[in-house]
């Protein structure tokens, strides 16, 4: 019993000390299995259960925020967000916009196409260019599949083999216990947590390139974060962006990479505001 | 009195072969699918849900969102004694088909958390045997019928959960609390028919009955760290801690050369002692395709003699295992492996009353396929070997006994 203890707290000993002095290795339990999930190709199946958790995170959002209800508005939203999505890779979804009633300055996105805008956010905005350069970067978070791919959102393959894996595994699904388990988890990156910050340069990077193809002004975007970043700790800022600065001087990078340039493009002021004044978000 | 009959010490002879299943050997069946096919060399390894069963800080590398994993197993065990009644040889079968593997895994950030069951042991023997004309001890008496009706359940089930924290790439902890479960009984009848120079047939009657349940827990506490790229060193201990046992003994028996009946009847609240188990497991990654790991796990020695348990001192034991994970492509995965099944008992011709010691050695293969989400994996393993016995008690023969075991499993893991 005592030569037992010893050997336990040797051990324990031995794991402490290497603990503080080995160097990181890299992931190398990662098998070839494993390495051709990474390869995924999304099926028809996949999309469909890409669009059912997208419209339960929605539901769950309007749960939170009511919408607000104005046709005009609403269409107006629409068809700015739709132009967009005409440039962006995902001709299999369908997109939709809407606005929520509510002062804080935020958008969101939910995989399978839907985006929100929030009133707060179209209050500070001066164009027609920033509404679109908001909504493309909300479009470019679902393009890329930054949730989906948190998740590892996919339907369940209907394979012979999966089937009888799932005979031999006594059956049971828990695929729909982790279906609930990631929209709350989902809600969470939407609302507090945000997305990973590569995630949130990789759609300002989108958003710059799809609004530049679309013909709205190339620094629309910049305008509209570089007010926000001014207003920040002074007006109810959504908080799940990583650091304004970081991301205007990685706009600045990449206008300047893809060779768009700000004063290229129209801004649509005039139907801006005559939408938003005729829905009276602006006074 | 070698080669015959002393039927007096037949009705005895059940205690020293008969207490349980094989309580001889701390590795009888090998748990998990991955774990199999590489003969049980995963403490290094354990980054899928029989991690929890291996090494539960492996936990903290498992690579599936959301996996979880089944093993359903066919277990099939020989023991063959030889010499044993009237120059006749003794065999010995148990058989059992049961699903020995369910895990499933939630990760939490740097937590993991799993739950896991497994089935370490479980046997059930069904025997009937009848041997003829054998020759007697007793004066003016050969035995026409010796029958032996046996009946025999030992199971037992470990179930409960995991937490493992990833501190890092290079290191991780974890701790498994299973609850550990086990039920043993057996059933035994023996009639004696012998026949006196008249021809006149007396019978000698004998049923016993066995039952033991145990509760207890067992803890597994895994330390996993990683000295240098693509090589981990696994470090586990373990202990099964029975809180509380219920054990029975009957026996019946009606003489020969007489009409009353015995009956004894044995209560026992007594509690089996488990070794400590310290394992040690070294793994090497060369490549994304190829992997190969060694363990060794040390199980103390056990010093306890119960008034219904009987005698139950164990040596200690070093257990090895090797094993290999190849990908011929990355659908396709071999896995083979070697391990050892080392004898606990100690060592023979010391006394009358002593256990059977047969070390045992063996082998494992095993094939899985990959879908995107999904593996399917079958394979075995066979074991075998060879040793000694004293299968009738307050005999001092010693005969030759061997072991043959084979386990067909086949197995399945999705993430979802």
């Amino acid at each position: 019993m005592k030569k037992s203890l010893h050997l336990i707290i040797s051990i324990l000993c031995i794991f402490i000390y290497t603990n503080d002095v080995f160097s990181q290795p890299e992931n190398f339990r990662e098998r070839l299995s494993t390495q051709k999930e990474k390869e995924i190709t999304y099926s028809s199946k996949d999309i469909q259960e890409e669009v059912e958790f997208g419209r339960e995170i929605a539901a769950r959002i309007l749960g939170r925020i009511e919408l607000f209800v104005n046709k005009a508005l609403n269409k107006y939203v629409n068809l700015v967000g739709k132009s967009i999505a005409l440039h962006c890779n995902r001709s299999d979804i369908d997109f939709k916009f809407a606005v929520l009633d509510t002062n804080e300055i935020n958008a969101y996105s939910a995989p399978g196409g839907y985006v929100f805008v929030t009133r707060g956010a179209i209050q500070l905005m001066s164009d027609e260019a920033e509404l679109a350069a908001v909504l493309a970067h909300e479009i470019a978070h679902i393009t890329e599949r930054h949730i989906v791919k948190e998740f590892n959102i996919q339907a369940s393959e209907d394979s012979p083999i999966t089937a009888f894996a799932r005979f031999i595994g006594a059956g049971g699904d828990p695929a729909k216990a982790f279906f609930n388990q990631a929209v709350e988890k989902a809600l969470d990156i939407l609302f507090k947590d945000g997305y990973k910050r590569a995630d949130e340069l990789d759609s300002d990077r989108i958003a710059v390139i799809l609004i530049a193809l679309a013909g709205y002004k190339g620094d629309s975007l910049l305008r509209y974060l570089q007010k926000i970043s001014e207003i920040k700790g002074k007006a109810d800022v959504g908080k799940t962006h990583p650091v304004y600065e970081e991301r205007l001087s990685f706009i600045k990078n990449v206008m300047m990479t893809e060779g768009i340039f700000e004063d290229k493009g129209v801004t649509n002021q005039e139907r801006f505001y005559k939408n938003v004044v005729a829905a009276k978000i602006l006074k | 009195m070698k080669r015959s009959l002393f039927i007096f010490l037949i009705c005895f002879f059940m205690l020293p072969i008969f207490s349980y299943a094989d309580d001889y050997h701390y590795n009888n069946t090998l748990i998990g699918d991955r774990a199999a096919g590489m003969g049980g060399a995963y403490i290094a390894v354990s980054d899928d849900p029989s991690g929890m069963y291996y090494n539960p800080a492996g936990l903290a590398y498992s690579t599936g969102r959301n996996l979880s994993a089944s093993v359903n197993a066919f277990y099939f065990l020989q023991k063959k004694y030889d010499n044993v009644i009237g120059g006749n040889g003794w065999t010995r079968t148990s058989s059992s088909l049961l699903p020995n593997f369910f895990g499933i895994i939630q990760p939490l950030g740097k937590v993991k958390l799993g739950f896991s069951y497994a089935v370490p042991d479980s046997s059930l023997e069904d025997q009937d045997q009848t041997f003829y004309n054998l020759p007697s001890t007793l004066t003016g008496y050969t035995v026409s019928e010796y029958i032996i009706n046996f009946n025999n359940e030992d199971n037992t089930y470990n179930i409960g959960p995991t937490i493992a924290f990833d501190l890092g790439k290079k290191a991780s902890l974890g701790l498994t609390v299973y609850g550990h479960f086990r039920h043993s009984q057996w059933i035994f009848n023996e009639q004696v028919f012998l026949k006196d120079g008249s021809n006149n047939i007396s019978a000698n009657l004998t049923n016993q009955y066995f039952e033991s349940s145990e509760t207890g827990i067992k803890p597994v506490l895994g330390i996993m760290v990683s000295p240098a790229d693509n090589f981990s060193i696994g470090f586990t201990a373990s202990k099964v801690f029975i809180l509380s046992q219920d054990t029975t003994f009957q026996q019946t028996v009606k003489a020969y050369d007489s009409n009353s009946v015995l009956r004894t009847v044995l209560t026992s609240d007594e509690k089996k002692e488990y070794p400590y188990q310290l394992g040690l497991g070294l793994a090497y990654f060369p490549s994304k395709a190829f992997l190969i790991a060694a363990d060794i796990n040390y199980f103390t020695s056990v010093k306890y003699n119960g008034a219904v348990l009987g005698v139950q001192d164990r040596r200690y034991v070093i257990n090895g295992a090797l094993g290999i994970e190849y990908y011929f492509t990355p659908k396709y995965a071999l896995r083979a492996g070697a391990f050892t099944n080392i004898a606990n008992t100690k060592d023979m011709g010391k006394s009358i009353n002593e256990n059977e010691q047969i070390d045992v050695y063996g082998g494992s293969l095993s094939l899985s396929y990959f879908t995107r989400n999904t593996s399917v994996s079958i394979g075995g393993t066979y074991s075998q070997g060879d040793g000694k016995a004293r299968i009738i008690r307050g005999s001092d023969d010693i005969q030759d006994a061997s072991i043959k075991a084979w386990t067909v499993f086949i197995s399945s893991s999705y993430n979802y």
